[in-house]
């Protein structure tokens, strides 16, 4: 018999307080050349730490890996890399001010540059066949800061392609794809594993792993639950595996409720940014659930970041609780009521190495102090309340974020808004990269604010999210406002996709 | 969630946060010494080292008080030089700062007796704090250009106040350079630095914009007020620097206080507080300024020239640096 692409052994990954990967000794997950081998779980599960060690990002604290028959120890990623094994994950890795091209053979230098000195033409032509692994057009002379995020991601998937890996790591590459991306990546993926190579997939969508993937490896708490054939099991399994009790289908709100009211809280009239977005006109209620919905680069983004007054707005009217408001700073938004929860919580959301306490107390520093003066014990008594009440999994309110897992993080944001009541609640993906169970939690929470007289701004691109989720639904392409829809009118998501497109 | 065996100090009071978090690091690479100890270890070793070499020289009761004496100058300007570097910015004016501001009270004092000669001192501090400030925070030139280029005016302007000549001090203002008032004033600027970095909004507010600016600003952080404030307060340290400095030389000189940014900056390094932001503690930064002025005076006890004495202060700072960067969090070096 054939030697799997891949074998664990016993891995283990020991950090301080936790293990996040603990395999038994003689425990083995193998991997078989030709698959799409997924890895589910929820956050914090150990998918992440484990194929950090595959790609070589960190040792494992004891076990071994075979690649093949022979024992794969990489000391680090390049190592991986020229032993064919490659990884692209959720967070952005290029170098932003290149362009596509030098990105996409950066590191190949001596494939181009015979005598030490680069060859253009050379360069070019291997770009360009690095390129050819997608089924998309893009620019290679167009620097890849200017690209969308979508678009960045699917350069580094060339990249890793062109290098001809024997094993690809995707992990939670599809959280920053639109569903056309997806859509790519899934063609991408399927032509590449059929030359005998391997694919191991991390995706909080289990739509995805079955539409996707042959395998399905479940973990737990950094255990190995379960390997199964992707065709003999279902979502309500899976699910169940991965939670370690039957998981009800309380994703989402439950139907019939709502809270909106007709009072109107956030009135936005012909409101456009520069080249981003025009003419956007919409009013959320309070205990409005207002969904937006629409590509990555729809504008949706800045939208909501005019809305906060991280960017400046170049015209159009926007009325808060019927006061005409103009914010040119963040902290003017927060005072005056409005909350943003950012779609990328390690960049934007969180300070990674300061105490979850701190980070929670962030935004509500004048409340929490007298004269300047901070109460650190009140400041803790708040951290222990949300910890608590959103069941945030730390040691202590002293646990820095950097420590804790996608879900958590979130939380952690979240909380940090809820400390003082605010009147409108942008939320970009507030369940990106998050577990079954997190999501839930996040979605009945969202729907309490509501309920609380709230309005939220839920800007998503998860099409089950958003149709669960909200009262009303604006989709967005290039800039525009394409389509209205309520929930009433029980918005399928072909509808949605077709504003969208 | 799984418990395994923690290391000992992952929790530490709020200053030493960082120092906790470095002490993790440390138990996962094996090290022996938590990093967190390791400038009282270092200042150990240097006060033994002296001791062994120079004797009864350096270990003296009247050695001690100067020590002390020495430690309060270098501290009290390099508390601001602290929070400056909190919030991961760099401030290279306190130099010429401690000089122009001592040259002032000088020069005040003469005509319109110390006490207005401390506070002009002082102002001047705080104002020329202000333009750094403003030159980074609204004008967006980095700091370390800002305060490049304030070095460079300050020594001007300190030349030309003193009219290239030493101004001798009017009586009474000798009180802030001598004991008590020296460590008066340093007990006083220690624990209003303290409380100020631990216990106020405007420490948080330093501590988040050097753990990340972007993040800072997305939560309601007024980033630029912030970084006004925080170059004010350096420039306040200086003033009072200035003015601890003067007086204990009992005349302000156009060339005092050369290099001095460094010897501050060494401070706050020698005492563990990364130059990568977000974390620092005052307390760290007395025990940097101990260490600093108990090397600078046993080589001079050791009859070492003084131009050895450079070479040395400067590698101890680039030693310094190398063992308290974060390079986890800047990845690149420039």
């Amino acid at each position: 018999m054939r030697a799997p692409a891949l074998t664990l052994v016993g891995v283990t990954k020991q950090f301080p307080g936790t293990l996040a990967v603990n395999f038994d000794p003689q425990q083995s997950l193998e991997f078989e050349a030709g698959h799409i081998h997924a890895l589910v779980g929820e956050n914090g599960a150990g998918k992440s730490t484990l194929v950090s060690i595959i790609a070589g990002i960190q040792p494992p604290t004891s076990g071994e890996m075979r690649l093949g028959d022979d024992i794969y120890s990489p000391g680090d990623v390049l190592e991986a890399r020229r032993q064919g094994v490659d990884i692209v994950l959720q967070e952005p890795g290029l170098v932003d001010n290149m362009t596509v091209e030098e990105n996409l053979v950066l590191g190949r230098e001596r494939q181009f540059a015979p005598f030490g000195l680069f060859a253009p033409q050379m360069r070019r032509r291997l770009a360009a066949a690095a390129l050819e692994h997608l089924p998309r057009r893009l620019d290679l002379s167009q620097p890849t800061r200017s690209l969308t995020l979508e678009d960045q991601k699917l350069v580094e998937l060339a990249r890793a392609l062109s290098l001809d890996p024997k094993v690809l790591v995707i992990d939670e590459m599809s959280a920053c794809l639109s569903e056309r991306g997806v859509r790519e990546l899934f063609t991408v993926l399927q032509s590449f594993v059929s030359k005998g190579r391997l694919v191991v997939y991390i995706s909080h969508h289990l739509e995805e792993v079955f539409e996707l993937c042959d395998r399905v490896t479940v973990m737990k708490d950094g255990r190995l639950v379960n390997t199964l054939n992707a065709g003999d099991t279902n979502e309500d399994e899976l699910s169940s595996l991965m939670v370690g009790r039957a998981m009800k289908a309380t994703l989402y709100r439950p139907d019939e409720t709502t809270h909106a009211t007709a009072q109107p809280l956030l009135e936005v009239v012909g409101l456009s940014l520069a080249g981003r977005y025009r003419d956007v006109s919409f009013t959320l209620h309070r205990g409005e659930i207002l969904g937006i919905g629409g590509l990555v680069g729809c504008g949706s983004e800045q939208l909501a970041l005019c809305l906060f007054g991280a960017l400046r707005a170049s015209s159009g009217t926007v009325r808060l609780a019927g006061r005409l408001v103009s914010f040119h700073q963040p902290h003017a938004a927060i005072r005056g009521g409005i909350a943003y929860l950012p779609a990328d919580r390690d960049r934007d959301g969180l300070i990674l190495g300061l105490s979850v306490e701190k980070n929670v107390s962030l935004a509500s520093l004048p409340w929490l102090s007298r004269l300047g003066f901070m109460s650190n014990r009140r400041e803790e008594q708040v951290a222990r309340r949300f910890i608590e009440q959103l069941r945030i999994v730390v040691r202590s309110g002293k646990d820095i974020p950097l420590r804790l897992s996608g879900g958590n993080r979130q939380k952690v944001v979240l909380s940090k808004w809820l400390v003082r009541d605010k009147e409108v609640l942008i939320l970009h993906n507030p369940t990106r990269g998050v577990d079954v169970r997190g999501k839930a939690e996040i979605h009945a929470l969202i729907n309490e604010l509501a309920g609380r007289g709230m309005g939220i701004l839920l800007i998503t691109d998860e099409l089950p999210e958003l149709i669960g989720m909200s009262d009303t639904i604006m989709m967005m392409r290039r800039g525009r406002v394409s389509g209205h829809t309520s929930r009433k009118e029980r918005p399928t998501e072909e509808r949605l996709i077709s504003y969208m497109l | 969630m799984k418990t395994g065996e923690q290391p000992p100090a992952t929790i530490g009071p709020s200053g030493f946060g960082a120092v906790a978090a470095r002490a993790r690091e440390a138990a996962r690479s094996g090290r022996l010494i938590p990093p967190r100890l390791v400038p009282f270890l270092a200042l150990i070793i240097v006060s033994a080292f002296f001791w062994v070499t120079a004797g009864d020289r350096f270990m003296s009761i009247d050695n001690g008080s100067f020590l002390l004496q020495q430690s309060a100058i270098i501290a009290i300007p390099a508390f601001g030089v602290t929070m400056v570097i909190i919030s991961w910015s760099i401030d290279l004016s306190v130099g010429s700062l401690v000089a122009l501001t001592g040259m002032v009270a000088a020069v005040v004092s003469v005509d319109h007796g110390p006490v207005v000669g401390l506070l002009a001192g002082v102002a001047v501090g705080v104002a020329a704090g202000v333009l750094n400030g403003i030159g980074l925070a609204v004008l967006k030139v980095p700091s370390f250009m800002v305060t490049l280029g304030m070095l460079s005016v300050g020594r001007g302007l300190t030349i030309i106040v003193s009219q290239s000549q030493p101004v001798d001090v009017a009586r009474g203002f000798q009180a802030v350079g001598h004991p008590p008032g020296l460590f008066i004033l340093f007990a006083l600027c220690f624990a209003g630095a303290w409380v100020l970095l631990n216990y106020t909004s405007f420490g948080r507010r330093a501590v988040a914009i050097g753990g990340n600016e972007r993040v800072a600003r997305l939560s309601g952080v007024p980033v630029g007020r912030e970084k006004i404030l925080l170059f004010m307060f350096s420039g306040l340290m200086a003033g009072l620097g200035g003015i601890a400095l003067t007086a204990r030389t009992g005349a302000a000189t156009p060339t005092a206080a050369m290099g001095f940014e460094l010897t501050a900056i060494a401070a706050v390094v020698l005492g563990g507080t990364p130059l990568t932001g977000g974390v620092g503690s005052m307390l760290n930064t007395v025990i940097g300024a101990f260490i600093l002025s108990i090397l600078l005076n046993g080589m001079i006890i050791l009859g070492i020239p003084s131009e050895i004495q450079l070479v040395v202060q400067g590698l101890v700072l680039i030693g310094a640096v190398l063992l308290s960067l974060e390079r986890s969090k800047i990845g690149i070096i420039k």
